[in-house]
């Protein structure tokens, strides 16, 4: 157990996503700044024994869709949830926490708020009172971010004092030193042009691949966050398997406003198997255009080659010090070139490296606090790319190393599994809505890896995708005997069709099931009833309760709105006594609109059917998710 | 005293017994000590049978030293072991018996009743993507909903709506108006689009050419394309259209 250094702020992040690390590596800048001693470390590298012997500490963490903490800090939070731990072990801690949430999600921020509860149960002393992020508000995290620093930095100066010859800082300068983690260096290039590959560009996906192994390895190294030693067994995301697209099917009506696919990838060799309520990770393909694009807008030669080294260290534990990569590969593989918006940091480095008057100006405006708003307004809420932002500030030069540390990253694309595997061997099915729409200026954004599938060809010479499985947050319970209420809309019906194919399956095979009752809302019968003859088919083979198994509510047919909700009102004696009967419950769909209305609707239930007084139906659903009965999916 | 020395323990928790276990105990009411001394001048006196009362009067991790005129210490170690003491062992004969054997064991530290929790659950199964789960042991955990109160479930404030004239800055040289705007403290009313202005774009802030990064809240040219002065701006069809 390493002991931490006395007098020095310790910054931890529990992420899902890579936002709660961006905002610790922030704090990391920000106390650079003003000299303070720090190490930012992830709350999946740290044991609670550990954080017993640091004095500050600083933790950011995000509360994702079911308010339950990051994956990556679940071994952390289960060991601090011992009843056994002193509740003085932290008595010589003093800290501050900073939740990054949603409004969007029921339970906002639950996680930053239990994290503050428990470490002040534990003897821990709060610096200052937790800071509660939230994306929905204009600015994103930033805006609740840029006042609760300018606090934890005024509290905390009289535990650090400066040396006396060493000027304050203001509490609002966000500004930064760049020091660079890297350091890439242009290789002579020594096949005269004539590189690997051939001349018309194309990019080798394993060569990508590779690249970005190397690259991730290296950065492991630098962070000392062990991967594990002999690699992961099966597909996972540094090495994805390259899945056939076997079917690519237009299930929406031509004249429907949404363009949803039916996907069948092809998994035969790959050793990929997975629970129905799983996700199959996509991993984005660039196109080779937008790639050069960049490397064209860096002024690096498209097929030169780079050495990406940590500066001042030399090979240790085996791990690389330093990679030679083609540069377009690494690119490739790491950096998300036309997809997600920048964050702010990105700014604050151009900022910093641009020259020309009008660039720095406006550059230094978006980065402070001030121009937080406008920026989110133009970056953020308009969708903009990292090749647009570099474009819009042409004469910027920009060194690779910087786009590999500020640049946004590639990111795989999750969709619940739609199949069973036992089902359809060799076969991962996806039900995936297109992403098109238009940004508030009016400009066409269009989702990545769905825009790609969408015009992709299942054929042998089509695409080769690269794919893996997370896992996902519902499951089916062990017993089979235990009745299933499955309640979705639009594509959150993708994981129920797991669920049902496996329970048809193991009834074939002559086991006993509960029946299943599935609650689907979509716009129309001829529009969007996906699977339509699937649950019919099921609801007469008895998989779904031949009476009250499959019900649906369409919005747009008929006279009158129809949703789910309308549907669970009206079963809401026969809902209640399978609850009672020991039913689970699941829901599955768009965070905004369905789960937060399924929740009041099951509340709403209970209250009336049991009868009880609403707040103690409130906690009767409560008690049901905590007792692992109630799952929501939402996205 | 002789005894006390000879165990190397103080004379506080030190029972010397000649008399039954059952005698004893019942005189002593329930007290229990952590030394405790039989002796015996009677053979097979501390057969399992007459060792059973004495776990009574011993300490949890305590001693009993048993000692009769018999041959065999081994006899007298099983005594003990069966009667539910451990570390059963041959001890020193207490000085002025040579003829007596003498053994030794402890009770356990262990209470009877004491309950301990197995864990039943199986591992988590090692992660499809090869992460394999952490292996830490089911110990009792506080129930993580009890962390929240009332007022933490309740929702947030409503996210303030982004109004698009939140944005505070006019471009020097303002000539969409923002700037006069700004100055009174009105919100700045943005200017319409003409097609006039697509097909002979001009602007004297020198902002609205260089693309959304340099144009205002309120500029016309919002999501429009970089331009160069006077020269036409081709657009898609619906651009101009009113929202639907």
């Amino acid at each position: 157990m390493q002991k931490l250094q006395a007098g020095s702020l310790l910054i931890l992040h529990g992420t899902q996503s890579g936002n709660a690390q961006d905002v610790a590596e922030r704090i990391g800048r920000e106390a650079r700044r003003r000299y303070l001693r720090y190490t930012v470390k992830s709350l999946q590298d740290l044991s609670t024994d550990e954080l017993a012997t640091a004095h500050f500490a600083v933790v950011v963490v995000s509360t994702t869709g079911q308010a339950k903490l990051p994956a990556s800090t679940k071994a952390f939070w289960r060991s601090l949830l011992r009843r056994s731990l002193a509740p003085d072990l932290y008595c010589n801690l003093t800290y501050g926490v900073f939740g990054l949430g949603d409004s969007g999600y029921q339970n906002f921020n639950t996680a930053a708020k239990k994290l503050d509860r428990r470490l002040q149960a534990l003897g821990a002393r709060p610096l200052l009172p937790k800071g509660l992020a939230d994306e929905q508000q204009p600015g994103g995290y930033d805006a609740a971010l840029d006042p609760w620093l300018a606090q934890l930095w005024t509290v905390l100066r009289p535990h650090f004092p400066l040396p006396p010859d060493v000027p304050q800082l203001a509490s609002g300068d966000t500004s930064v030193a760049l020091d660079s983690k890297l350091c890439c260096t242009l290789l002579p290039d020594i096949t005269n042009g004539t590189a690997n590959g051939s001349h018309s560009g194309l990019m080798d996906a394993a060569e990508v691949q590779a690249a970005s192994r190397a690259f991730h390895a290296l950065e492991s190294a630098a962070t000392s966050h062990h991967t594990p030693a002999n690699g992961p067994a099966g597909p996972c995301p540094d090495s994805p398997f390259m899945a056939q697209l076997l079917s690519n099917e237009r299930i929406t009506a031509t004249d429907h406003f949404q363009d949803v696919r039916h996907l069948v990838f092809g998994t035969a060799g790959s050793g990929l198997t997975w629970e129905p309520g799983d996700a199959l990770a996509i991993l984005p393909r660039q196109s080779d255009a937008n790639v050069h694009a960049l490397l064209h807008r860096l002024g690096i030669p498209a097929f030169a080659r780079v050495r990406i080294e940590l500066p001042g260290e030399s090979s240790h534990d085996g791990q690389p010090a330093s990679i030679e990569v083609s540069a377009a590969a690494v690119v490739a593989g790491v950096v998300d070139v036309a997809g997600s918006s920048p964050r702010r940091f990105l700014f604050e480095v151009l900022a910093q490296l641009a020259t020309e008057e009008r660039e720095v100006d406006r550059l230094q405006y978006f980065a402070s606090p001030e121009g937080r708003d406008d920026l989110h307004t133009y970056n953020q809420g308009e969708g903009r790319t990292l090749l647009e932002v570099l474009d819009d500030f042409k004469n910027v030069v920009i060194p690779l190393e910087w786009i590999l540390q500020a640049a946004p990253r590639l990111k795989p694309r999750l969709f619940s599994l739609a199949s069973a595997a036992i089902c359809h061997p060799g076969e991962a099915h996806v039900c995936a809505a297109v992403i098109d729409y238009q940004t508030p200026h009016r400009r066409r954004k269009r989702g990545i890896v769905t825009s790609w599938l969408a015009g992709a060809y299942a054929s042998q010479q089509g695409p080769r995708v690269p794919i893996w499985i997370e896992p996902g947050s519902m499951h089916l319970p062990v017993d089979p005997g235990v009745p299933l209420i499955l309640i979705s809309a639009g594509t959150g019906i993708a994981p129920f069709r797991a669920f049902l194919e496996h329970r048809h399956s193991a009834r074939k095979q002559g086991q006993e099931m509960a029946p299943c009752y599935l609650y689907f809302g979509c716009r129309g019968h001829a529009a969007d009833f996906y699977y339509a003859d699937q649950w019919k088919q099921y609801q007469q083979d008895g998989v779904l309760d031949r009476d009250k198994g499959l019900r649906i509510a369409f919005s747009r047919d008929g006279p009158a709105k129809r949703y789910v909700t309308h549907l669970i009102q009206e079963d809401n004696r026969n809902l209640w006594q399978l609850i009672q009967e020991g039913a689970n419950i699941y829901v599955a769909g768009s965070a905004t609109k369905l789960a937060q209305s399924v929740l009041t609707a099951l509340e709403l239930l209970v209250a009336e059917a049991a009868p009880m007084p609403n707040a103690a139906a409130q906690k009767y659903v409560r008690q049901l998710e905590a007792g692992r009965r109630y799952f929501v999916e939402a996205w | 005293m002789q005894v006390s020395q000879s165990l190397g323990t103080p004379l506080e928790s030190f029972l010397v017994s000649t008399a039954s276990a059952a005698a004893v105990s019942d005189h002593l009411k329930g007290r229990t000590f952590s030394n405790v001394v039989s002796l015996s001048g009677r053979a097979g006196f501390h057969a399992s049978g007459g060792l059973q009362g004495f776990t009574a009067l011993v300490s949890p991790g305590g001693r009993l030293l048993v000692q009769e005129p018999t041959g065999s210490q081994d006899g007298l170690c099983k005594a003990l072991l069966l009667s539910g003491f451990v570390n059963a062992r041959a001890a020193q004969a207490v000085a002025g018996h040579p003829t007596q054997s003498a053994a030794q064991a402890e009770k356990p530290a262990w209470q009877t009743g004491a309950k301990s929790s197995i864990s039943l659950r199986k591992p988590a199964p090692l992660k499809l993507n090869g992460h394999a789960a952490p292996a830490i042991l089911d110990d009792d955990l506080i129930d993580e909903d009890d962390l929240l109160t009332e007022e933490d479930r309740l929702p947030p404030p409503a996210a303030v709506t982004c109004a698009p004239n939140a944005a505070k800055k006019a471009c020097k040289n303002c000539t969409c108006g923002r700037a006069e705007a700004e100055a009174e403290g009105k919100p700045a009313a943005p200017v319409k689009l003409t097609q006039d202005m697509l097909d002979n774009p001009k602007t004297n802030c020198g902002s609205c050419q260089l693309g959304d990064a340099f144009r205002c809240a309120s500029c016309p040219y919002r999501g429009l394309p970089k331009f160069e002065m006077g020269k036409k701006i081709e657009l898609p069809n619906d651009f101009l259209a009113v929202d639907a």
